[in-house]
Formats: structure tokens, sequence, C-alpha cells
């Protein structure tokens, strides 16, 4: 669990009732987060903190966000009686592997959707033809009757 | 300086990544690349003298496996509801996605938008669908990320209607 920590690049900042900075650690750098300072309205820092503002203050958790510098975070926030803390996890490597999954999933039901288009296509086709055999088959009965009379 | 959150909402690869880089960067790739996760993307908007800083949230699509996260819809002022005019699956499941985020964020402003208008000739949508969603008095456009029909209006039409809510 601590090396699986390490691994994800642990860093915090903690706002106060104002939503202003007022402590901040961690591994900051890996989400590109090099200026921070105390005082400085995280509405300004943060915008993927935008919404979270407004409303209740139910913690919660938004994950797989794509950050400036590239790097994807499970973005947890929390809200105590003082304040929010705001805790970043990297999450690039487990969003680089869903999304090679993602992608192929999504390109095979693609063509799934495509193959089933062109079956649907196909039957009414097939039916249109059938329809059309049937009718042409009617007629031909119609002037095989007429001719039969004539005869 | 006014803020509003818009998100993107859809089932995957109906073009919402699309969008937001036509309307932010202009730009627009063929290449589908699915999106995990939440990018966020901000443009200035100049609307009747106000200026407005809209943070464009491209949420992933959503799949059999993958639900939509309600997390990242909190304090959202908008959202636009995709579709893709070629897959009649995508707007089904858009009606769906739509009563769900209703539970969530309530009456908040919508667009829906139909896109992939530049391949009009494999559309797959029953209009009578789009007249059934249209007269519930619903926002609908037919957009187009790779040509960029109705793009730009459908984001200041939404946002216009954050600003009035």
């Amino acid at each position: 669990m601590a090396l699986n920590f390490e691994k994800r690049s642990v860093a915090f900042c903690f706002l106060d009732q104002d939503y202003q900075i007022n402590r901040f650690g961690g591994s900051l750098e890996t989400y590109g987060l090099r200026d921070l300072q105390k005082g400085q309205h995280a509405e300004n820092v943060f915008p993927f903190l935008e919404g979270i503002f407004i409303g209740s203050r139910q913690s919660g958790l938004m994950r797989h966000v794509a950050l400036e510098s590239s790097v994807f975070a499970d973005v947890h926030y929390i809200f105590d009686e003082n304040g929010l803390w705001i805790v970043f996890l990297d999450a690039t490597q487990e969003v680089e592997r869903l999304t090679l999954m993602q992608q192929r999933g999504n390109e095979a039901n693609l063509l799934k959707e495509k193959i089933n288009q062109l079956n649907l296509q196909l039957e009414a086709a097939n039916s249109r033809i059938e329809n059309l055999q049937a009718e042409l088959d009617s007629r031909e009965k119609v002037d095989c009757e007429h001719t039969c009379e004539g005869k | 300086m006014i803020k509003k959150k818009i998100c993107m909402l859809g089932v995957f690869a109906v073009g919402k990544t699309s969008l937001v880089q036509r309307f932010v960067k202009s730009i627009f790739s063929d290449k589908y690349l699915t999106t995990v996760g939440v990018k966020i993307d901000k443009k200035t908007l100049d609307l009747d003298g106000t200026t407005v800083d809209v943070m464009l949230w491209d949420l992933q699509g959503e799949d059999e496996f993958q639900e939509l996260q309600v997390s990242y819809l909190r304090g959202t002022s908008g959202y636009f509801l995709v579709a893709d005019g070629t897959r009649a699956f995508s707007f089904d499941r858009a009606l769906l996605l739509k009563e769900k985020v209703d539970k969530v964020v309530g009456d908040v402003p919508f667009v829906m938008l139909i896109n992939k208008a530049d391949l009009t000739d494999q559309w797959e949508l029953d209009e009578a669908k789009v007249e059934e969603v249209l007269a519930k008095n619903w926002s609908v456009m037919k957009t187009s990320a790779k040509t960029g029909e109705n793009v730009e209006k459908a984001f200041h039409t939404l946002t216009m209607m954050t600003l009035e809510q």
C-alpha cells in the first residue's frame, strides 16, 4: 500500500472557508502546480474545481481528470469544518491502460453497429426482392392463365 | 469575470471531443480517439459585450461498461446532449441520459446536438423522433465538427441560455 501511494505521487492542498489556499504539499509539480501561493483563490488555480464550491458541502471524487501537464489525476475533495482538502493521486498509468482497452472496445462496438446496420439493409433488400419475385410470379401466373384460356 | 461550466454528454464516438476541438482550437481530425475521464478546456466569449469564460468539460462517452460519473456534473451551468445522426442508437441513448442528468443537476439549460451533419447520406435518424423532442421545446441543432457547421452557434446559444438562467 505504501509503495502504491509513492507511485501515485500524492499531493494535497488545503483551502480555507473562502476557498483560498491555506496549505499545500506533496508532489504538486507532478500535476503542473508549481507556483501555488498562500492566499490565492482556488478557482483561479484549479479549473477542475469549477462547480465544487457551489451548493452542498458534500465530499467526493473526480476520477481521471486531465491536467495541463498531460497528467491524469484522481482528485479527491474532502470538506471538513475548517475548509476543503484537495488530494491528488496520479492516475496517468491507469488512464493509459484504460484508454487502450476503451479504444479497442469502442472500435469493436462501432464495427458491430455497422454490421448490424448492413444486415438490416440486406434484410430490407431481400424482402424487396422477395416481394418483387412474388409479384412477378403472380403476373406470370395470370399471363399463363390468359394464354391457356386463349388456346 | 463570469464563468460558466458546460458539460459535453453523449454515448461514445458521437463527436463530443471533436466539437470542443473545433470550437476551441478550430481543428478537426477524422481519427477516432476515445476519451477516458474528463478533459477541461476554456474559451473566452464576448456575448453582446459580456465577457464569459466558458469551461468545457469533455466527459468520457457512455458505453455498456462505462456509465456517466455524476461527480463531474456538479455545479454545471449547462450541458450539450450529443448524438450522432448516423447512429440512431446514440439518439435514443441521449434521451435516456437526459433523464439521468435531470435527476442530478435539475433544471439547467441544455442543447441537443445531432452531430455529423456532413454525413447526411449515411443519416440513420428517424426525423419523427427529432420532431418529438422539438415538440417538447428542446433546443436541437444539427452540427458538423468536420465542417464547423453550427458549432460556433451552438456554443454561443448554450452560453447565452446559461446567462439568462
